[in-house]
């Protein structure tokens, strides 16, 4: 029953900003600046007939309430509009570019894993030792580097003087794909690292200062059993609030990424829209991405859920 | 110790710069010199000049300015906000503490940069309104832990003890709570500069950021991009900078949150 | 014209004739016209196949159906696949494609003879009904093509005849004999009808004549192309020719360093001293048709009193500029007038003739001072300038400038703006007082956009005299355009004096390839006459 309620109230809440987000999102275009029919004729032709499709397409003879519910309705029915731009359904051009940003994220995702959580579990054990500061430094600067600044390094020393990686386009295939995303998963990644390894080592050396691990150890219980079983378990709750905050991280990055590496992304869309002032991508990017963060979220919370049994019975408290 | 040593001296020669540009820049930061532009480092130049000859290193010391004070409005913005929000919301409980909390979930997980990229790109509202957007989102996750800081003070013996004798609710929270909840908040201050540090570049590197002309480090970053080959200094230099600045103070803000709850600890105690 | 919103706003330039022009010819896909036109060490064209072939743009085509993609990158694709019924050869003059002869019989009257014995990439033979359709429905109101700004007197086109196509006007139009070579591009009338809307999209790409077919088309990522091998004209060299969108200039130099990339057109002109030094790739130059200049109000303080106008003449550093802009590769220009098209009118020595005699405003703060002296506004002014930010060119400018103007007492702020933002400014005709802009023709025609840079009807909302300069004289000057020289020379003398507008630069266009690859031909100013993936081979 608690962990019902728990999740029902997760998921309401969830809802609750889904829908404040959206009606934000919905305002943007009569909040820019210049009227709504100005700002979605872009820079075509004014003609009467242009015109009066585009003000009956918007509602823009409604009372905002009105053209809000009925733009709502039809985001359920995933009809963002189309494109000032190009005239394309704008749902269309988000799946295009879903696909890069997608692959990207869940690559840059895979290398924070598989390298921050080691690196953060060993300097957590082994505290004070050369290997703890080096990792505590490198992970200060890779926190510290503003992704763009890591990508372009990356992309003049592996890709162009070593030769290493492919230096722009999303590749296709899985190989191909993987070679080619992977300067931009780095660049992605670094900072992701720096803020998983901090957390990680914070939790562990947290952890292992407790009575059970030094138990277990006196027990004689093998190290990878103590590591594995008690010390990863239970510094993973921090581990998990803080991989959300880089899968938010990972957002922003990207969009600043995909940029250096002109990778065809929502990130890259993001900026070319914004600078074309192409709300209807705008608005259909920005509900993408906070309906994504939100999910995100949702599942950490669930995560504590299976992991941690004080949550699942302090549910109802 | 080397490390801590090394980005303290970073810092003070950072704000010294800042503080005096005007009498150790080595030239003037918007002299232009057409004959000599995108030139590589050399003993006039120790950075090199960028596409309209000025030099790099002149501009970068006339953008600590910039670089410091943007970042440090928004820190000072955050943390008041999030401490007064945080303190009441801990402090009064009930329907305060609620409605905060859901306002507080709702931006939480937004990411600020993203929301700034859109706002800024589409209002066109430039530097100040990059820095009132990352003050308004980064508010909520530091009124978050200042709140549960609260929490964590507000039932212990000495609130309880002041309650009794009769303390009054400004005097608790100022007097007693603040105190308590202060490296949480220094240490979030200190966070949230780097994080609009690094925000503000980001901005200024997409071309939202401050305006033309200004030696910003972000912006240098962005337009010097193009010099890679032919000075690379006008590039690398900035972000060895923005970077280092970031990490020196994120050392420092782990240090103080160090000293100060130990101190806490220690004040607790007697 | 208006390259700048070409490049800006891609859709940008669709609401009047001029930009219209602009999107296709400001691509300026300039030849090597001229001399030192070639790179040292260039290696001469062989006869090998190239199997596969990868062209860079900084972004991808809209759309690939001409009516709606009028600007340089879509333009680009659609001329590597599709044929249009004329070509412009190096000099500007029309040359065969679909159309081998042609006729003008009166001034309202075309009259085209239609190539035997060509198929589309189905099979299937075209026809004069494809040639008039291809045509016709460009000029249809409900077809809203963004080319209909060509066709304003287009009154009918007719196929009259199995090999002949008529085409009627309503009044005369000096520059409709350019339109085969511009926008009449040739799609199937059966395919281009069942597509509707949607010709030109990922799912109806187009049916054309063209050498290259197009295999797959997404306004992400790019076009890809396969040799048409039933083509008419030349047989292609290179098999598969892929088209990606590269944004970023320096990602773009190095996906070519890296062998990725093996060409991109259009390579920024600051940039060509990083490009020289790059290995293993040959650049090629070409003159341009376009000009770009500074737009001063006359008709708002401070700009309205031309001691102003020519202290700000004075204050722009022209020749110091040229080196750090663009690499040298531009040349000073003293005229809204191409002298790339005058020369192409009246021949290189009169053009210089007509050039020289023209007064001009060397960079002089002291000139410029005293301008300001005998001025109104002695006391100096501020003004804001907006620029769009995919112009680095203008930024630097502006920053340049904003330092003269500072020691005569004059404030400039340049002002960045979204490109979509500058260009509807622009169009709004509002608050216009000082403007960078770059105007860049289609045609060879020399007075092409004087009519859209002077005079009143061009001195409003959706019109390009952002500088609001009229007068009578004027009118009648523009009025008596023609095939004679007179009136445009007349023209450039009353801008030199009056100083609407300061001429700064003609840009030449810079494209870039991979040294194991040449083109043959060499590029042309002209992009309608450049038939750029059959010119691409390899190095011998």
């Amino acid at each position: 029953m608690f962990v019902l309620a728990f999740l029902g109230k997760r998921v309401l809440a969830a809802a609750v900003t889904l829908l404040v987000t959206s009606f934000l999102v919905f305002s943007l275009l009569a909040a820019s600046p210049g009227s709504p029919e100005q700002t979605l004729l872009g820079a075509r032709q004014p003609t009467p007939e242009l015109i009066a499709a585009l003000r009956a397409q918007h509602r823009l003879d409604d009372p905002f309430p009105v053209r809000y519910w009925h733009w709502l309705s039809g985001v359920l029915e995933l009809d963002f509009g189309r494109s000032v731009r190009s005239s394309r359904e704008v749902v269309d051009i988000l799946a295009e570019r879903l696909d890069v940003t997608l692959w990207l994220g869940l690559y840059a995702f895979v290398l924070v894993l598989l390298v921050a959580v080691p690196a953060g579990l060993s300097a957590g054990i082994r505290r004070d030792t050369a290997w703890d500061r080096g990792v505590t430094v490198t992970a200060l600067l890779g926190v510290s580097a503003p992704p763009f600044a890591v990508g372009l390094m990356l992309l003049s020393v592996f890709g162009v003087g070593l030769g290493w990686f492919p230096v722009f386009g999303a590749g296709s295939g899985f190989a191909d794909r993987i070679s080619h995303l992977t300067l931009p998963a780095v660049a992605l990644a670094v900072a992701g690292v720096a803020i998983v390894a901090r957390q990680t080592r914070a939790a562990t050396m947290d952890v292992t200062a407790k009575d059970f691990i030094t138990f277990a150890e006196a027990r004689g219980l093998p190290r990878r059993v103590v590591l594995g079983r008690y010390a990863l378990r239970n510094s993973a709750l921090p581990v998990i609030t803080s991989a959300g905050l880089v899968l938010a991280y990972s957002l922003t990055g990207a969009v600043l990424v995909e940029s250096t590496f002109a990778l065809p992304g929502l990130g890259s869309l993001l900026v070319e829209s914004v600078s074309t002032k192409d709300i209807p991508v705008v608005q259909g990017l920005a509900l993408l991405t906070a309906a994504l963060v939100i999910g995100v979220n949702l599942i950490v919370d669930l995560c504590y859920l299976g992991l941690d049994p004080r949550v699942r019975h302090a549910g109802g408290v | 110790m080397i490390v801590r040593a090394l980005s303290a001296f970073a810092l003070g020669l950072v704000v010294i710069a800042a503080l005096l540009g005007d009498w150790i820049a080595p030239f003037d930061p918007g002299a232009q010199d057409l004959a000599g532009t995108a030139m590589p480092p050399d003993a006039a130049h120790w950075l090199g000049t960028d596409e309209l000859g000025r030099d790099v290193l002149s501009r970068l010391i006339a953008g600590t300015r910039t670089a410091l004070l943007g970042p440090a409005l928004v820190a000072l913005g955050v943390a008041v906000l999030s401490t007064a929000i945080g303190l009441l919301a801990g402090y009064r409980g009930g329907w305060v503490d609620s409605a905060i909390m859901r306002a507080v979930d709702l931006v939480y997980a937004i990411p600020p940069l993203l929301v700034a990229i859109v706002v800024v790109g589409v209002f066109g509202g430039g530097y100040p309104l990059a820095i009132g957007v990352l003050i308004a989102l980064s508010v909520p996750a530091d009124t978050r832990m200042v709140r549960s800081a609260v929490l964590a003070q507000r039932n212990l013996a000495y609130v309880e003890a002041a309650r009794t004798v009769g303390l009054g609710r400004g005097r608790i929270l100022f007097a007693h709570l603040l105190p308590n909840v202060l490296p949480t908040v220094v240490a979030n201050l200190l966070l949230s500069f780097v994080g609009a540090l690094v925000g503000l570049a980001a901005l200024a590197f997409l071309g939202l950021g401050v305006g033309t002309g200004a030696p910003d480090w972000g912006r240098m970053l962005a337009e010097n991009k193009g010099l890679v080959d032919l000075n690379p200094a006008a590039m690398i230099g900035p972000a060895v900078l923005i970077t280092v600045v970031a990490a020196s103070v994120t050392l420092l803000g782990d240090r103080l949150y160090d000293l100060m709850s130990a101190r806490g600890r220690d004040a607790g105690r007697a | 014209m208006w390259e700048f919103l070409d490049k800006a706003g891609e859709a940008a330039m669709r609401r009047t004739r001029i930009a219209a022009v602009a999107a296709t010819a400001a691509l300026v896909l300039a030849g090597c016209v001229g001399t030192g036109a070639g790179p040292t060490g260039k290696r001469v064209a062989g006869d090998a196949d190239i199997p596969e072939l990868t062209w860079a743009m900084p972004g991808a085509p809209r759309s690939l159906d001409i009516a709606h993609a009028l600007d340089t990158r879509s333009n680009l694709a659609i001329f590597a696949a599709f044929d249009g019924l004329l070509r412009m050869d190096a000099d500007g003059e029309l040359q065969p494609a679909l159309a081998t002869s042609w006729t003008n019989p009166d001034p309202l009257t075309y009259v085209y003879k239609l190539r035997q014995g060509v198929t589309f990439w189905d099979g299937k033979p075209m026809t004069a009904e494809d040639v008039a359709h291809s045509l016709r429905r460009q000029a249809d109101p409900a077809e809203a093509a963004e080319t209909q700004l060509y066709l304003t007197r287009l009154k009918e086109v007719a196929a009259t005849g199995p090999d002949e196509v008529t085409v009627r006007l309503t009044t005369p139009d000096p520059m409709f004999k350019y339109v085969p070579a511009l926008v009449w591009i040739v799609q199937q009338k059966e395919y281009a009808e069942a597509a509707g809307k949607s010709l030109g999209s990922p799912e109806k790409p187009g049916m054309g004549t063209g050498p290259y077919r197009v295999t797959r088309f997404s306004p992400a990522d790019g076009v890809d192309f396969e040799r048409h091998d039933g083509y008419w004209d030349t047989r292609p060299k290179v098999a598969k020719l892929a088209y990606k969108p590269i944004p970023d200039p320096e990602a773009l130099r190095l996906a070519m360093m890296s062998g990725e990339v093996d060409g991109t057109f259009g390579v920024p002109l600051q940039d060509i001293r990083k490009w020289e030094r790059t290995a293993g790739i040959s650049m090629y130059y070409t003159r341009t048709i376009s000009v770009n200049y500074l737009s001063m109000d006359v008709t708002t303080a401070p700009f309205d009193d031309v001691h102003v106008r020519r202290a700000i003449a004075h204050s722009v550093d022209r020749q110091g500029l040229l080196d750090p802009l663009f690499g040298g590769r531009a040349r000073l220009s003293s005229s809204p007038v191409s002298s790339l098209q005058l020369e192409t009118m009246v021949g290189k020595e009169k053009a210089a003739e007509v050039i020289g005699s023209l007064p001009t405003y060397p960079f002089d703060l002291g000139k410029a001072k005293e301008e300001l002296a005998k001025s109104r506004y002695a006391g100096g002014f501020t003004v804001e300038v907006p620029y769009p930010t995919t112009q680095p060119w203008s930024r630097l400018l502006l920053e340049n400038l904003a330092r003269n103007l500072s020691t005569i007492g004059v404030t400039l702020v340049p002002k960045a703006q979204p490109d979509q933002q500058w260009v509807a400014n622009i169009y709004a005709h509002k608050d216009l007082k000082l403007q960078i802009m770059r105007a860049g023709g289609g045609t060879p025609y020399p007075g092409e956009m004087l009519p859209m840079m002077f005079g009143q009807a061009s001195a409003g909302p959706n019109g390009f005299n952002t500088a609001n300069f009229a007068d009578p004289e004027l009118e009648a000057k523009l009025g008596s355009l023609g095939e004679d020289v007179a009136p445009i020379a007349e023209i450039m003398r009353l801008n030199a004096e009056e100083v609407p507008y300061v001429p700064l630069f003609e840009e030449d266009a810079a494209h870039a390839l991979r040294a194991e690859r040449v083109f043959s031909p060499d590029p042309t100013p002209w992009l309608a006459g450049f038939n750029w993936a059959i010119a691409l081979k390899a190095a011998a």
